[in-house]
């Protein structure tokens, strides 16, 4: 019986390696400069000491820039907060875009931005803003306008 | 500035910035309107601050201060209940020499700003620190109070004005080193108070009332 014809070992580790260089950029959310943008982007925070998800930034699509930033479009950011174990949205910022220093960990922009709650109540619109995400802190730079709708009695 | 947001939100596009400026279109006098240069939000140490003209109009009152800093509760109480609203506490203006405790006679319902119904993201106001050229005006009885500092502690229903407090009904002004405005039970409460009557409300002073001494000091 003829022996399975086997592949050099050096030929499988090149294959290996062009296989995780491709899949580099997804896993990470990045294109390489140039390359047309990636749709559906998702960059979540978690807690270090909870391991829980502190915040998720995702983007309908996302382009690499030269200066390494990531240019998402229609930005959005979940913040959470926990009820015991249950997580529930506190508070969503929504932006037309920004743009994101993956390294940094900073989404920022000169253009509008809108804070509110999930139910309503509170709604922030600015313009300028700069989001940074591991320590869950929002800057607005300019016309900040908040609208904080009063809790019904008895809630 | 409302009318260049609204603008620059239906400029933006879309659904929900479409919501949002309808939402901003009708906010009435029932929520609480804040408006200020920058803000700072840290959603961690559940503080917000607002600095740059800051303007703040809820139902019952306008406060106009350079620096604002919203505290909020860190640990939500579930099944916590709110206050029952205050009532109309107008009591003729009755300023004793060996009192500090003066009653206001602004007759206004005191529910406002820092009362715990209102809530920034899911947590409620615990407190309000307002500086720089604090201004307070109450809409009913067109009172006014103004001081270098004002903190608003929601769990007590009441404001300490600090540093050149002042506050001024229509049936006289006070001032004093500090003045505690009670809002749920609408008394204020000053040391070293210097109250001012009027006869009228054209402004007609007809009394000075100067504070006691202190038991065993010094005139």
């Amino acid at each position: 019986m003829k022996p399975p014809r086997q592949q050099p070992a050096g030929g499988r580790l090149w294959l290996g390696a062009f296989v995780c260089l491709l899949l580099t950029p997804m896993l990470l959310g990045q294109l390489p400069p140039g390359t047309s943008a990636q749709n559906g982007i998702k960059f979540p925070e978690y807690d270090k000491q909870t391991q829980r998800l502190k915040s998720l930034l995702t983007g309908q699509t996302a382009v690499q820039q030269p200066t390494g930033e990531v240019l998402v479009n229609s930005m959005r950011v979940e913040i959470y907060s926990y009820d015991g174990e249950t997580r529930k949205i506190d508070v969503v910022v929504e932006a037309p875009s920004c743009t994101f220093d993956f390294k940094e960990r900073v989404a920022s922009s000169p253009g509008p931005l809108l804070l509110r709650r999930e139910d309503g109540r509170l709604l922030v619109a600015g313009v300028g803003f700069q989001w940074r995400q591991s320590s869950s802190q929002l800057y607005i730079s300019n016309n900040v306008q908040t609208v904080i709708a009063r809790k019904p009695r008895g809630l | 500035m409302k009318t260049f947001l609204l603008l620059s939100l239906l400029a933006w596009g879309g659904d929900r910035a479409l919501a949002a400026a309808t939402h901003l279109a009708n906010a009435t006098n029932q929520n609480l309107l804040i408006t200020a240069r920058t803000l700072s939000y840290d959603h961690t140490a559940g503080i917000a601050i607002y600095k740059g003209d800051v303007r703040v109009e809820d139902p019952e009152m306008i406060m106009n201060c350079g620096l604002m800093i919203i505290r909020l509760q860190l640990a939500p109480k579930p099944g916590a209940t709110n206050n029952p609203p205050a009532t109309n506490a107008a009591t003729a203006t009755v300023a004793t020499n060996t009192s500090t405790n003066a009653a206001a006679s602004s007759g206004t319902n005191t529910a406002s700003l820092a009362k715990p119904a209102w809530e920034f993201d899911s947590r409620k106001i615990n407190s309000v620190d307002a500086e720089q050229d604090v201004v307070i005006f109450l809409k009913k009885d067109k009172s006014k109070a103004s001081g270098d500092k004002a903190v608003f502690t929601s769990g007590t229903g009441k404001m300490e004005l600090t540093g050149n407090s002042y506050i001024e009904t229509e049936n006289g002004y006070l001032v004093g080193d500090i003045i505690i405005w009670d809002r749920n039970a609408n008394t204020l409460n000053a040391t070293n108070p210097r109250t001012v009557l009027r006869s009228d409300l054209k402004g007609r002073t007809n009394r000075v009332v100067q504070p006691a001494p202190a038991p065993g000091g010094n005139k």
